[in-house]
């Protein structure tokens, strides 16, 4: 017969495993305030950095805005003094060559052709924002000669094929109105022309360039 | 058995409480922590993009100072060619202009006056404005070309801007002449960009 006695209190009891509750309450008591610190610490140190890098950023500026200012101020001023001398230099560089353009009008122009007239206005208008020259050439003038129409086509294309003249032309319009009329004068025609030229703008080296078609 | 339950319940309760430990930590502490890091270095991030700017304008702070000793030079060489009024008048200064340059050209001058109220340069900076001065002339074709060239190359801010030519019976050589000739000048000649405030001051 076999008789087993049991003198273990019921509070006495302890666990047969090999991890006690204690040892995994120790080891949580420890560990979990250590993984705590270790994303604490660098969050920590991070945001220090963070701050000290602001602080830093925020002197270097503060210490670079007196001198940003006077520079940005320059600039303004540099850039209205471009301006200005952009619209000086575009008027300048934007004046017809009156002296070119007449004398190849008169080295084009066919013995036989005789101006009565010529006319050039100038006005100015805006182009792509900038203020520009706008030119138109008018003549009249008379043809003596029996084929009138040719020595018209003759003097037109003349003109276009210029090389100085079709630059600076946007249209010619070369237009033989009839007979003078004139008792005295036979054989004799009158015309009339229209020249446009390309706008010559004032804020730019070069004008607007169209070649006659 | 008793002792046991209450255990139990003791260390429930200490880990209901080491959790709300942790998530207050987290919440109150952490989270905020994160949330302003993030903001300071959005901040200084921002900073920075503006410093680089900052940075790359001040140095370019003696090119600017040499462009602009560059383009005032430019600028005062062409005001001084851009004539001011002389007791609110301009037409003085530019009929002697016209006059010099007309001279030994065999054009004739009959008149020279105003062409009327300056007009405005349309699209411009609003600094400028254009003075026109008619001139009523006797001239061949080759005088007039001549005189247009010496009106264009002695004074570089005046054009020529219109032109009637219209034949004489009587003179076949001479033509009547109607040209309009146009001077740059400025719209308020004394507060003009150009000028230093102590000079504004003395005008």
């Amino acid at each position: 017969m076999n008789l087993q006695l049991n003198l273990i209190l019921e509070s006495e009891k302890r666990s047969g495993s090999n991890i006690s509750r204690k040892f995994i309450i120790r080891i949580a008591a420890i560990s979990v305030p250590v993984i705590i610190l270790g994303i604490m610490l660098p969050l920590f140190f991070a945001s220090r950095q963070a701050q000290q890098n602001l602080a830093a950023a925020k002197d270097e500026k503060n210490q670079l805005n007196a001198v940003h200012v006077v520079v940005v101020e320059s600039q303004n001023k540099l850039a209205s003094y471009e301006r200005l001398l952009r619209e000086v230099d575009g008027w300048r560089k934007s004046r017809m060559d009156w002296y070119e353009m007449l004398t190849e009008l008169q080295m084009l122009t066919p013995s036989n052709v005789q101006f009565t007239r010529l006319m050039i206005n100038e006005g100015i208008k805006e182009v792509d924002s900038v203020p520009a020259r706008d030119l138109l050439l008018m003549m009249k003038g008379k043809i003596a000669g029996r084929n009138p129409r040719e020595d018209i086509q003759r003097f037109n294309r003349g003109i276009r094929e210029s090389h100085i003249l079709s630059d600076l032309m946007s249209n010619v319009d070369i237009r033989l109105l009839g007979a003078s009329g004139d008792p005295g004068e036979n054989d004799v025609w009158l015309f009339d022309a229209t020249c446009s030229f390309n706008p010559r703008k004032m804020g730019e080296n070069r004008p607007v360039r169209k070649r006659m078609k | 058995m008793a002792d046991k339950k209450e255990q139990m319940q003791v260390m429930a309760l200490a880990i209901l409480m080491g959790c709300g430990a942790i998530f207050a930590l987290i919440y109150f502490l952490m989270m905020p922590m994160v949330a302003q890091t993030r903001e300071t270095l959005q901040e200084a991030e921002k900073i920075q993009t503006s410093l680089d700017e900052i940075r790359k304008v001040v140095r370019d702070r003696a090119t600017v100072q040499e462009q602009i000793t560059l383009t005032l030079k430019q600028l005062r060489e062409a005001e001084s060619r851009i004539p001011l009024p002389v007791l609110g008048n301009y037409m003085i200064e530019m009929e002697e202009a016209i006059r010099h340059c007309l001279a030994d050209t065999g054009v004739k001058i009959t008149a020279i006056t105003s062409a009327g109220e300056p007009l405005i340069l349309k699209g411009g900076t609003g600094s400028f404005k254009v003075f026109q001065v008619r001139v009523i002339a006797e001239a061949g074709f080759h005088g007039l070309a001549r005189a247009f060239h010496n009106i264009q190359h002695t004074l570089p801010y005046v054009s020529v801007s219109g032109m009637t030519i219209s034949p004489e019976d009587r003179t076949p050589e001479a033509h009547t002449v109607n040209f309009v000739v146009s001077w740059l000048i400025w719209t308020d000649p004394d507060n003009r960009p150009l000028l230093e405030p102590e000079e504004q001051k003395e005008n």
